[in-house]
């Protein structure tokens, strides 16, 4: 069975290099290589005295990313349990043919790349420790690749209303911010990448998951055994235990969950712009993943900001609404995709193209724009400083105008296959296709946009120039409604020249 | 002159090195009610979504009562009603929400789209899932919310691809019904569908492909021959059924 299954998924894989899913897949394949290049430079270039200390810190990150990695919307598509529901398999049959199925992929392969660097490591310690470096590491590729289906099938099953899917993002937007964080945390405490890791931080790392195949190595090399057949038995329980879970979760499908809609309120005026803004207000408050994505920006803006109270520090609290702003963007910036072929209606409906963008980019304004100067005129408060006052209105009209004016260029320029509405689940975890590129793409590209008003605003503060400083906000708002009305005409003109070829794309 | 309802001619698809279609003309006369049959994977989908405006096609044109449809888009689309196959629709709203959308989308003005979606979602059996979202819908629900939406706003010819499938008895009933009604009326109606005896009792003028071509086109008696529609679509596609010998294993 597993076998089976493992050859099928090795089909999906093959067949993904080509046609037009080859862009996505390379651009993963290059991704993974990379990461696993810079755990092994990281690792190997590290002296003796700070390649454990490494080693602990980049395991725990590739922990991290596995687990985080599906919600954000990025796991392969490949063998699912819904394609195999009319075999007859018990569930621990399925799990286990499933699990060989996704070690089949480029994940696990990168994983494994980087992984060598226990080897290396076991090679500095002592003969002794490479077989125990060599055991360890394909148990932990075995135990990230169980973990993390673990966790989309849980998030699967925990989606199921608009509240869930609004709290499920609380822990996401925490671990992700820490992640991007964690790092500015330890070179903090550490003072800098140069010096070894702290004992306290380094112990910490020893007892979580990730850190296992760096003690056993390091036991191996001291010679004392006991601690590394405990060590492997921990890490061949954990990935036991993950199996035997996700066989639990397995065992009954997701059922589909009931929102229902309003009694009927009437749309006015009767107009096709007020028609695509009703439609989208309404999507914005049905949709899950709209909505995890949403509080997503949104946790992920507050930990970033109410983090650096711990040391008494309120100078980003004003810049709250300015980083739940930028992160709508991103987490924005597929929504002709995410509706899927529901695109036919648009371009049946004569000369509807303006509408559409126009009444989607309203509505998205309508979302974002009041909590984000909420969020901003809060933070100023409480900040209490006039200093931050000109970053804060100097970035906010930006970020809002030229973000949904960029997101709804990306939205008609890169259309994504994404699975139908009405054919998918609730999971952002295996419905998500490869949104993470676009997340990537938008925010690189807004950083792009708003050049201009940073670069006012660092030489202001740097030259001590409050006039340079404070013209930021009328380039701010005049280049945001530049941006809003100019990329949005160029969306027009593109739904309207090249529609059909963006619902081919689609469908 | 009388214009046809749809003509196509030379309409041309290619994806990769396989021609989906190839090179078809056909004419769909004003006021008939036209069946387009073919076995899976004949282009029927793909030939139909290049007479609408959904699929650009490579060569070829398709007019709606004479007027083109890929270059004169915006008038084109106000003469036709279309219900794809399969495709998603506005699926976070509710029937009488997407109906609304799409008629104000379509600018009709506001008291034509109330009443016109009340009476559509009565006479189709919808009205009583008042607050069950598009996307809660069963596949006939479906069927049904798609062919209010290609009626609504008042279209001359109907493009309809399958639209009975997984529709239950009644509503299929319902729906053969309104559509006589539309002929009857003076509106055309291109249909495609697997059902033979169903095209067969709808319809006077029928096309049958294979492959890419249109093997046969005409007034349905004439098609036919004295035969049942059945036996003629077989032999013109070449099919072949399966014999005695074959699939012994099966419940021995």
């Amino acid at each position: 069975m597993v076998g089976v299954l493992m050859r099928m998924k090795w089909q999906i894989l093959r067949n993904s290099f080509t046609g037009t899913k080859a862009t996505t897949t390379i651009t993963g394949v290059l991704a993974g290589l990379a990461a696993a290049g810079c755990t092994l430079a990281l690792t190997v270039s590290a002296g003796p005295d700070r390649a454990g200390g490494a080693l602990l810190l980049t395991m725990a990150s590739w922990l991290l990313g596995w687990i985080v990695g599906p919600m954000m919307g990025g796991t392969d598509p490949g063998v699912r349990r819904e394609h195999l529901r009319h075999v007859p398999l018990t569930d621990r049959q399925l799990a286990t043919g499933l699990f060989g199925a996704a070690l089949v992929g480029i994940g696990p392969v990168a994983t494994l790349v980087a992984g060598t660097s226990l080897i290396w490591y076991a090679l500095r310690i002592g003969a002794s420790a490479v077989p125990v470096a060599v055991v360890t590491l394909v148990l932990f590729v075995l135990l990230l690749v169980a973990l993390s289906n673990v966790v989309v099938a849980l998030v699967g099953r925990v989606l199921n209303s608009r509240l869930s899917a609004a709290l499920m993002a609380v822990p996401w937007g925490v671990l992700v911010c820490l992640g991007a964080q964690g790092w500015v945390i330890i070179a903090a405490i550490t003072g800098g990448p140069e010096a070894a890791l702290p004992p306290v931080i380094a112990d910490k790392l020893r007892l979580a998951p990730s850190g296992w195949p760096v003690v056993a190595i390091e036991a191996a090399g001291r010679g004392d055994w006991a601690l590394v057949v405990a060590a492997v038995a921990g890490l061949v329980a954990l990935i036991a235990a993950a199996l035997a879970g996700w066989a639990l979760l397995l065992h009954r499908p997701v059922p589909q969950t009931v929102i229902r809609g309003a009694r009927w309120r009437g749309w006015r005026p009767p107009t096709p712009l007020a028609a695509v803004l009703g439609k989208e207000l309404r999507t914005w408050r049905r949709d899950m993943i709209r909505i995890h994505f949403l509080s997503f920006s949104l946790v992920y803006a507050l930990t970033y900001t109410l983090l650096p109270l711990l040391i008494n520090v309120t100078d980003y609290l004003p810049m709250t609404g300015v980083f739940f702003a930028v992160l709508a963007v991103g987490s924005s910036a597929h929504l002709h995709s995410s509706d899927g072929t529901a695109l036919w209606q648009t371009l049946l409906a004569p000369g509807a193209q303006r509408a559409d963008i126009r009444g989607r980019q309203r509505a998205w304004l309508l979302v974002v724009a009041p909590p984000a100067i909420a969020l901003t005129v809060v933070g100023l408060i409480w900040h209490g400083r006039a200093d931050m006052v000109p970053w804060a209105a100097g970035l906010l009209p930006l970020v809002l105008g030229g973000g949904v004016g960029l997101l709804i260029l990306i939205s008609v320029l890169m259309p994504m296959r994404i699975v139908d509405p009405h054919l998918r689940g609730n999971n952002p975890g295996s419905d998500g296709a490869g949104t993470a590129g676009i997340v990537w793409l938008a925010l690189l590209a807004l950083t792009v946009l708003a050049s201009p008003v940073l670069a006012l605003l660092i030489t202001g503060t740097v030259r001590h120039s409050e006039l340079l400083r404070w013209s930021s906000v009328p380039v701010s708002v005049l280049l945001g409604i530049l941006l809003a009305w100019g990329f949005g005409q160029l969306a027009i003109t593109r739904l309207t020249r090249r529609g059909p070829e963006l619902l081919a794309k689609l469908g | 002159m009388t214009t046809n309802a749809l003509r196509l001619a030379g309409l041309t698809k290619q994806f990769g090195d396989q021609t989906a279609v190839d090179a078809i003309d056909l004419t769909v006369p004003t006021g008939s009610f036209f069946g387009l049959v073919g076995p899976n994977g004949a282009g029927k989908t793909t030939a139909l979504s290049m007479a609408v405006g959904l699929l650009r096609p490579d060569a070829g044109t398709a007019e709606i009562f004479g007027t083109d449809v890929w270059r004169e888009p915006t008038a084109a689309k106000r003469l036709v009603g279309v219900l794809p196959d399969g495709m998603a629709m506005t699926e976070r709203l509710t029937g009488r929400e997407m109906l609304t959308y799409l008629g104000h989308l379509h600018g009709l003005p506001a008291g034509v789209v109330a009443d016109r979606v009340d009476e559509l979602l009565s006479v189709l059996d919808l009205d009583r899932a008042e607050r069950t979202l598009i996307l809660g819908y069963s596949a006939g629900m479906r069927k049904k919310i798609a062919l209010a939406s290609a009626l609504l706003g008042g279209p001359r010819l109907l493009v309809l691809d399958e639209p009975f499938e997984a529709v239950d008895p009644v509503s299929a009933l319902t729906i053969r019904s309104i559509l006589k009604r539309f002929v009857a009326g003076g509106g055309s109606v291109v249909l495609s569908s697997h059902a033979m005896a169903l095209v067969e009792q709808l319809c006077d003028t029928v096309a049958v492909m294979n492959a890419g071509r249109v093997v046969a086109a005409g007034p349905i008696d004439e098609v036919r021959g004295g035969r049942t529609l059945d036996e003629v679509f077989v032999e013109l596609v070449d099919a072949r059924t399966a014999g005695e010998e074959e699939l012994s294993w099966l419940a021995s």
